[in-house]
């Protein structure tokens, strides 16, 4: 009997891909559809899950860019604390691909509105990053002149980036009713002052989020033509979720509709791919538990795994230290590792009583 | 009344004995100890009986040598003044080298800011990340050392800016002093270190006392006058520093830091 099954790889079967194969290595969950090389420029933005990408690639001698690198004489916890380094450009945690989409936008055509500028006690925040300046800034016209450095210089960076890996985090948000501008976290969370008529819940859909992964590619293009772009879906749960729905099922659906998203978009896009990082994280076939006792936060053992399998299938391992960076390792004895990433949807967490 | 003080510090505890030697008088009712001792000698001491003890020989040493004592009896004072130890604009110019903040005349001249080699900072990050780097200096760590053995007041006079001779010939290691000088800078880059300094002195429990405004120059500089003739830190105290030298200051401004430290115990409320 002939049957299209016959002659398939062994990756195609649970037997031979996930029973009874090296769940450590998983060979041929993550075939690259590109070329990451040492000599291959990176740029890194999404949720808090995504630092560990930039971070593992240094680690591994990658080049990840830096649009605004911190002073060469600023500690590195201080730097961490005003959102330096954390992602190849200083925007903060990037959870929704219309946020994405939407920085993209203002950096190729727009510049800072002063619309966008929060003001609380005397203190001006960036909307669209208020946890970068944690005392917030002086003026209004000092996070327009911020904003629009960071602008330009993410502008400058992209132009240089032969690789943009994203990673989906959350696919709810809160839009600015009278522009479609989206929010990395709730008006008056972090800075801002939440108007129930100004301010609307948005949970994107599928479809959504897969027009916003096209703009964003587009939009990339523009920076380099040949730029490729790797996407991924954070493991993380929710902080909260405002759909009235359990967090779990609200996690559930958000990171099924991410990648199922995520999926089509690289299924039928040139020049994208998908690295399964979410996979290996959350199925029971990866082994685990992966999280730590707060079932949010990844062991950095599951972060390890994770990239030494992206780094393996590129190539990069070998000569790679085996450990992470000295400021991983020291996070190690602290007892929450939350602190180790910057995660601005944490905060959400203040309000669960 | 007698207002009795130990002076701890490192080199730049030498302009202030200096001082003291040379005109006691000018105190009157003020009764110094001065313990100073090289390197990070002054955090290898423990806490015994009330007293400052030194914890190895090297420190015992200093202590014998240049303070004439064994160890310091805490509860035989009225104050601590930790002196120098590393706290200096320094700090600042290192974080100046390669970023500028708002209100520096130069940040506001400039049209493209994105293009410039000297990134954007805010006021506040470049402050925090002076403070960060001065909290991991002799001064900072001396003092939380010292206030967990005594609730008394403790204060921390500013290291000398380094010495207006550079402006007649420059130096490589204060490249960042010549750029804020030429650019305008010098006053901000100043009192964004006297901020810095003030914070994290206060986070330690003491209280910061600036340099000596009459012996600064261009707001970076300490003024010739109270640099030349400096004393090196030995036991006689009669070792000129090298005529290269640009970071001690000497018995001149060891008096007006002496002034400040009589005048700041004075208040009420002093750290």
């Amino acid at each position: 009997m002939s049957h299209p099954y016959v002659g398939m790889p062994p990756e195609a079967f649970w037997k031979t891909a996930v029973a009874e194969t090296d769940r450590e290595a998983f060979p041929g969950l993550y075939r690259p559809a590109f070329a990451i090389t040492h000599d291959t420029t990176v740029a890194t933005a999404g949720s808090c899950f995504a630092q560990h990408i930039g971070r593992y690639l240094r680690i591994a001698g990658c080049t990840v860019l830096d649009a605004e690198p911190p002073p060469r004489s600023m500690p590195e916890p201080v730097a961490q604390r005003y959102g330096y380094s954390l992602f190849s450009g200083r925007y903060g945690n990037v959870y929704t691909a219309r946020q994405m989409r939407q920085l993209l936008e203002e950096v190729a055509d727009g510049s800072a509105e002063h619309r966008f500028v929060w003001e609380n006690d005397g203190r001006y925040r960036d909307a669209f990053r208020p946890t970068v300046e944690p005392e917030g800034l002086d003026s209004a016209e000092e996070v327009i002149l911020h904003r629009n450095y960071h602008l330009e210089r993410t502008s400058r960076m992209l132009q240089q980036a032969d690789v943009f890996v994203f990673t989906l985090g959350l696919t709810e948000a809160w839009e600015d009713r009278e522009t479609g501008r989206v929010f990395p976290i709730c008006p008056g969370v972090a800075g801002g002052t939440f108007d129930p008529d100004q301010h609307v819940f948005r949970n994107f859909t599928h479809a959504e989020i897969l027009a916003d992964l096209y703009a964003i590619q587009a939009q990339l293009r523009r920076f380099n033509p040949e730029m490729k772009l790797l996407v991924t879906v954070s493991p993380v749960p929710l902080t909260a979720t405002a759909t009235g729905q359990h967090v779990l099922e609200a996690t559930s659906w958000s990171k099924a509709t991410l990648r199922a998203a995520a999926g089509e978009f690289v299924a039928q896009s040139k020049d994208a791919a998908y690295f399964p990082s979410y996979e290996i994280v959350t199925h029971p076939a990866s082994g685990g538990p992966w999280f730590e006792p707060n079932l949010r936060s990844v062991k950095i053992e599951a972060v390890e795994k994770v990239m030494a399998i992206f780094l393996e299938a590129h190539g990069l391992l070998d000569g790679a230290p085996a450990e992470p960076s000295q400021s991983t390792e020291q996070n190690e004895d602290d007892s929450d590792s939350e602190d180790d990433l910057i995660c601005d949807d944490l905060l959400l967490q203040a309000f669960a009583g | 009344m007698s207002l009795r003080v130990c002076f701890f510090g490192n080199s730049h505890i030498a302009a202030l004995r200096e001082a003291w030697r040379d005109d006691a008088a000018r105190w009157p009712g003020l009764e110094p100890s001065f313990v100073g001792a090289h390197k990070d000698l002054l955090l290898k001491t423990v806490h015994r009986n009330g007293r400052l003890v030194p914890s190895g020989n090297a420190t015992a040493d200093a202590f014998r040598r240049l303070g004439g004592v064994e160890d310091v009896d805490l509860g035989a004072f009225d104050a601590f003044v930790v002196t120098g130890c590393l706290i200096s604009v320094a700090t600042a110019a290192n974080t100046y080298r390669d970023c500028r903040w708002v209100g520096l005349p130069s940040l506001e001249a400039k049209h493209d800011l994105a293009a410039g080699p000297e990134r954007l900072l805010s006021y506040a990050a470049a402050r925090a990340s002076m403070q960060a780097a001065m909290a991991t200096r002799l001064g900072p760590k001396f003092v939380t050392h010292l206030r967990a053995m005594t609730d008394k007041p403790i204060l921390l006079t500013s290291q000398p800016r380094v010495s207006a001779a550079i402006k007649a010939k420059r130096r490589s290691v204060t490249r960042a002093h010549h750029t804020a000088l030429s650019n305008g800078d010098a006053e901000g880059l100043s009192a964004i270190f006297e901020d810095a300094a003030a914070r994290v002195i206060a986070e330690c429990g003491a209280r910061f006392v600036p340099q000596p405004a009459p012996t600064i120059e261009d707001h970076i500089l300490t003024a010739l006058p109270y640099m030349n003739g400096a004393k090196r830190l030995t036991a006689r105290g009669n070792l000129p520093q090298p005529k290269d030298d640009i970071m001690h200051a000497n018995a001149a401004y060891g008096a007006l830091v002496i002034d400040q430290v009589v005048s700041t115990l004075g208040d009420k409320g002093s750290a």
